[in-house]
């Protein structure tokens, strides 16, 4: 109990010197990110040493397993998100401290989102994350596409925690409690109340929101196109991860009650079809490599519905497992969007043609994570779609897993795309040769070494979550 | 030892990036596959016969919580592939001797990795990782060393391939997890397992057919039988000699290893409802084949349609569920691995030196370079089907297995013709390509040793299983055999 308290005030206590000493960093960016850097690693050896050590908070938080697996790979994912910025400290002058700060509180916030027994400590994390994610995409203010991404995320940020938001106060009016367990009970013990299934709709919705499901997702592309570039690293892996393991823990916990499971499913079984389908359809014709990756990572949280949708454990267990996979592929391909943005290659599709010429490492490093996006054996993104499609099969989702795997098969056509361009096309202008810097090539390797790790070996990352699972109240919930 | 197989090409092509020249990547890449086609022989000769059977299993968990381990064994149907594969991938770095490029050799390193695995992959999830793992590496070699219009076939093969793999992995999930539930016990997807609980889909024949569908989806692609076989002809002619020869002589036999291995001991009923559209796709691949054929004016294009028509008599050996069938389907596969996989590379020699693959620009290519000429002679008589050699073998055994089986004896009787047309096409070019006079333009500087020494194992295997078929089908029989006894045993038929 003692070590979760002290990583998620390892996370609060750094972004806030972050903040507090934000003028006299100004002038030392490498300072900013060090400090970042470490508070997240320390984060992290706290979140893993909690590991096993289950109690409850107050009643409010739970420690242990989860809050522990969720709590750690946040960490990392902050970790990598600053290793990355790192990378080019010269290029997040306009408020060091703060920038560095954010990415501290969003893994705060998500560590409480995952961690969270009651509805309320969940809407609070969900807002935390929400509102830093909110300052960090509008980070370049002088910049009218930051700004209008800022501002489109916002308004529609804003809307779903409104629908999050009224969706608990009708299922306090339905359950008569805001903690998971409680409702639960009174789940079991009562028949649905009329208020029960509005609530949970608008519950969807918000998650829906934030997980950008379709038809939920019309501002992620804007808002990825439009941030920092290893903003949009962390907005498309960081708030993700972190929504699907507190929804799977929220739904599996708290509504997993005979007729009102079926309810959920039935509703993520659709959400799951149009996002997979719709985000690779609309991922297709894109031009510009992060609206291309934007739509992607919309299909790709299909992918981890599909798991969801299975309300079993196994199905929550590949959820959870893709989604990890995801996060360290997507922020490894963000951050190669970024260093080559640094070294001068623009945005455009036709700016990678004949890359792996002009900077051969990158280009490597970059196709071994779309190969992974796409779901090519050997990589962390194949294992994750393994077994979300198993766990899809194995509760008779014969349809939806047939739909996913055909996806598969879209996705794999703009990826490869991007890996034509890369490698078979010729360079359009004199093909110069393109310098980066040790530490982005460190920050590619790093989630490079975990893709091609996870991708080889799954089999531990999957048994710690069986753990996580087993130990948490989730597994108490769930007949199996 | 397998597991060197596979390790070793796996290693070698990590290593090969680090390397900073490109002589040491070239020189690694001999001598592993030197290596490999030495130790993949030596397991071929010390596999005990008289005990048939999967010998030097491997199993390890990997991922057990989905029950998927990693489970490898040869039987005498996947030995003489595991070899092919190792000397065909020798012979290919030899004969692209001259090609810069490390990553090339790499990639080919890789791909031997992959198909190894893939034949001697006895898990299912295994075998998937390496058939969907085998696209990647080929994508690369057609896509950046092939010819004028790579990219588009490069694109082509990996979309068709994968559309493939997708339901294959589908099926195999499906079939897996249904026969869990249906058996009681946890999933797996040992094949042995699997086998064993497969008589429990008789009581969903519906799903079996699916699911059966579903494994035929990947490996008819692969094969390719018509018609699927669309992406074949674009990704032969585009690739270079090298990536030809392993398409050709290891990559289309996972199609019908595949069906042998998969569909016949998985899902004999639904085999036995579908054995006629399997007998009508391989007869009009073995006729339109051999037909379009004809009309190519490329020679590797042409070689491809040749491909097209010989891989239908696997198919129809396969359809036609005799043992001799099957036999034949086999002894077929490893002939036209050895064949085509020469024909490709000498083509590909002949086309360096002409700069081009346009039949009409070539002309009396045997008076200009002897040695050449009659290698190709050879090989493209091979092609043909002559007897002596190990393609005529094949193809008569696997149309007798067709006769043998009343349900399959109108199609084997049209597929005769298919041996005509391709038979005519076959002279037609020698008569076209190799005899006359040398133009003007035509090329003289023969064979290098180097060359010869790449193409002369081909040469040896093609005529000694041609000549000594007790080399080979002792072998065939002992996987062969059990194969078809289970297959009776469960639909309760006794076939001819």
């Amino acid at each position: 109990m003692i070590l979760t308290l002290l990583a998620l005030l390892t996370l609060l206590v750094g972004g806030s010197v972050l903040l507090l000493f934000a003028n006299a960093l100004q002038k030392r960016p490498l300072v900013a990110a060090a400090l970042a850097l470490g508070s997240s690693l320390v984060a992290l050896m706290f979140f893993a040493a909690a590991f096993g050590q289950e109690a409850t908070l107050l009643g409010m938080i739970h420690t242990g397993g989860l809050t522990s697996l969720g709590g750690s790979l946040l960490s990392l994912i902050a970790a990598l998100v600053a290793l990355g910025a790192l990378a080019n400290p010269g290029k997040y002058r306009a408020g060091v401290g703060e920038f560095y700060a954010f990415i501290l509180y969003t893994a705060l916030g998500g560590a409480l989102m995952v961690g969270a027994n009651n509805l309320l400590l969940l809407f609070l994390g969900l807002e935390l994350v929400s509102y830093s994610t909110y300052v960090l995409v509008g980070y370049y203010r002088d910049d009218r596409y930051s700004t209008e991404a800022a501002s489109k995320y916002f308004t529609l940020g804003a809307v779903s925690s409104a629908f999050l938001l009224y969706g608990i106060s009708l299922l306090f009016g339905a359950g008569g409690s805001l903690y998971y367990d409680e409702i639960a009970a009174a789940l079991a013990a009562a028949p649905a109340h009329a208020l029960l299934y509005p609530g949970l709709a608008l519950l969807l919705v918000g998650f829906g929101f934030k997980l950008a499901l379709v038809p939920f997702h019309a501002w992620t592309p804007d808002a990825y196109q439009g941030a920092p570039t290893m903003v949009a690293a962390l907005l498309s892996v960081g708030p993700k991860a972190a929504a699907v393991i507190a929804l799977g823990n929220l739904l599996l916990t708290a509504f997993n009650a005979e007729g009102v499971s079926f309810i959920w499913q039935q509703t993520l079984v659709v959400l799951a079809v149009l996002t997979m389908t719709i985000g690779n359809l609309q991922a297709l014709g894109q031009t510009n490599i992060k609206r291309l990756l934007g739509y992607s990572s919309v299909a790709q949280l299909g992918f981890v519905a599909v798991g969801l949708a299975t309300g079993t454990l196994p199905g929550f267990q590949a959820a959870i497992f893709y989604a990890l996979g995801y996060a360290f592929t997507n922020i490894g391909a963000f951050t190669a969007v970024a260093v080559l943005r640094d070294a001068g290659v623009g945005d455009e599709l036709d700016h990678y043609a004949g890359l792996a010429k002009r900077q051969p490492i990158v280009a490597l490093l970059f196709t071994l994570f779309l190969l992974s996006l796409a779901g090519v054996p050997l990589l962390v993104g194949f294992a994750g779609k393994l077994f979300v499609f198993q766990s899809a099969m194995q509760v008779g989702l014969i349809v939806l897993a047939v739909i996913a795997l055909l996806n598969t098969v879209l996705a794999f056509f703009y990826y490869f795309r991007v890996i034509v361009a890369i490698w078979l096309s010729p360079a359009a202008a004199p093909a110069s040769p393109l310098a980066v810097n040790a530490v982005a090539v460190t920050a590619l390797a790093v989630s490079a070494l975990l893709v091609v790790a996870l991708g080889i070996l799954p089999a531990p990352a999957l048994e710690l979550i069986a753990q996580a699972l087993e130990a948490a109240p989730v597994g108490l919930m769930v007949g199996r | 030892m397998i597991t060197i197989l596979i390790a070793l090409p796996l290693l070698a092509a990590g290593v090969s990036t680090l390397f900073r020249d490109e002589r040491s990547s070239k020189w690694l890449a001999l001598v592993v596959s030197g290596l490999t086609t030495l130790i993949s022989l030596g397991l071929w000769l010390g596999y005990d016969l008289d005990r048939g059977g999967f010998q030097y299993l491997t199993q390890v968990a990997w991922i057990p919580g989905v029950g998927v381990s990693y489970l490898v064994g040869l039987d005498g149907l996947s030995l003489p592939f595991v070899f092919l594969t190792a000397l065909l991938t020798l012979l290919a770095v030899m004969t692209e001797w001259k090609r810069d490029g490390k990553a090339f050799f790499a990639l080919f390193l890789l791909l031997q990795a992959a198909l190894t695995g893939a034949f001697a992959a006895l898990d299912l999830i295994l075998f998937f990782f390496a058939f969907e793992l085998g696209l990647i590496p080929m994508f690369f070699i057609i896509g950046i060393w092939g010819y004028e219009e790579r990219r588009y076939a490069a694109m082509k093969f990996l979309l068709y391939s994968l559309v493939g793999s997708v339901l294959l992995l589908a099926a195999i999930l499906a079939t897996a997890s249904w026969l869990a539930a249906a058996a009681g016990g946890p999933i797996s997807f040992d094949l042995r397992v699997l086998i064993e609980r497969a008589p429990l889909l008789a009581a969903a024949p519906t799903f079996a057919l699916l699911a059966c569908l579903g494994f035929l989806a990947a490996f008819l692609i692969k094969l390719p039988a018509w018609p699927f076989h669309t992406w074949l002809p674009h990704a032969h002619t585009q690739a270079p000699t090298a990536g030809s020869m392993l398409l050709a002589g290891v990559l289309l036999k996972l199609g019908g290893y595949g069906i042998i291995r998969f569909n016949l001991t998985l899902f004999p009923d639904a085999m036995l409802t579908l054995q006629p559209l399997l007998a009508t796709l391989a007869v009009v691949g073995i006729l339109y084949g051999g037909y379009v054929a004809l009309g190519q004016s490329d020679l590797k294009r042409l070689i491809a349609y040749s491909s097209v028509n010989h891989m239908g008599f696997v198919l129809l050996g396969v359809a036609s569920l005799t043992a001799l069938g099957l036999h034949g389907a086999v002894y077929q596969m490893i002939a036209h691995g050895v064949i085509t996989g020469l024909l490709f590379m000498l083509v590909g020699m002949l086309s360096k030196r002409t700069h081009t693959r346009a039949i009409a620009a070539m002309k009396g290519v045997y008076t200009a370079m002897p040695v050449l000429g009659s290698l190709l002679w050879l090989a493209m008589l091979g092609g043909a089907g002559a007897p002596g050699m190990a393609g005529f073998i094949g193809e008569v055994v696997s149309l007798m297995g067709a006769f043998a089986n009343p349900a399959t004896a109108v199609f084997a009787a049209l597929a005769v013709v298919g041996v005509l047309v391709n038979g005519g096409l076959m002279f037609w070019t020698i008569q076209r390509v190799l005899q006359g006079e040398p133009g003007s333009e035509t090329p003289k500087d023969d064979l290098s040793g180097l060359e010869l020494a790449a193409a002369v194992p081909l040469v040896f295997l093609a005529i000694l299983w041609g000549l000594w078929p007790p080399s080979l089908s002792p072998y065939i029989d002992s996987a062969v055999q059990p194969i078809l006894a289970a297959f009776e045993a469960t639909v309760r038929v006794v076939l001819p």
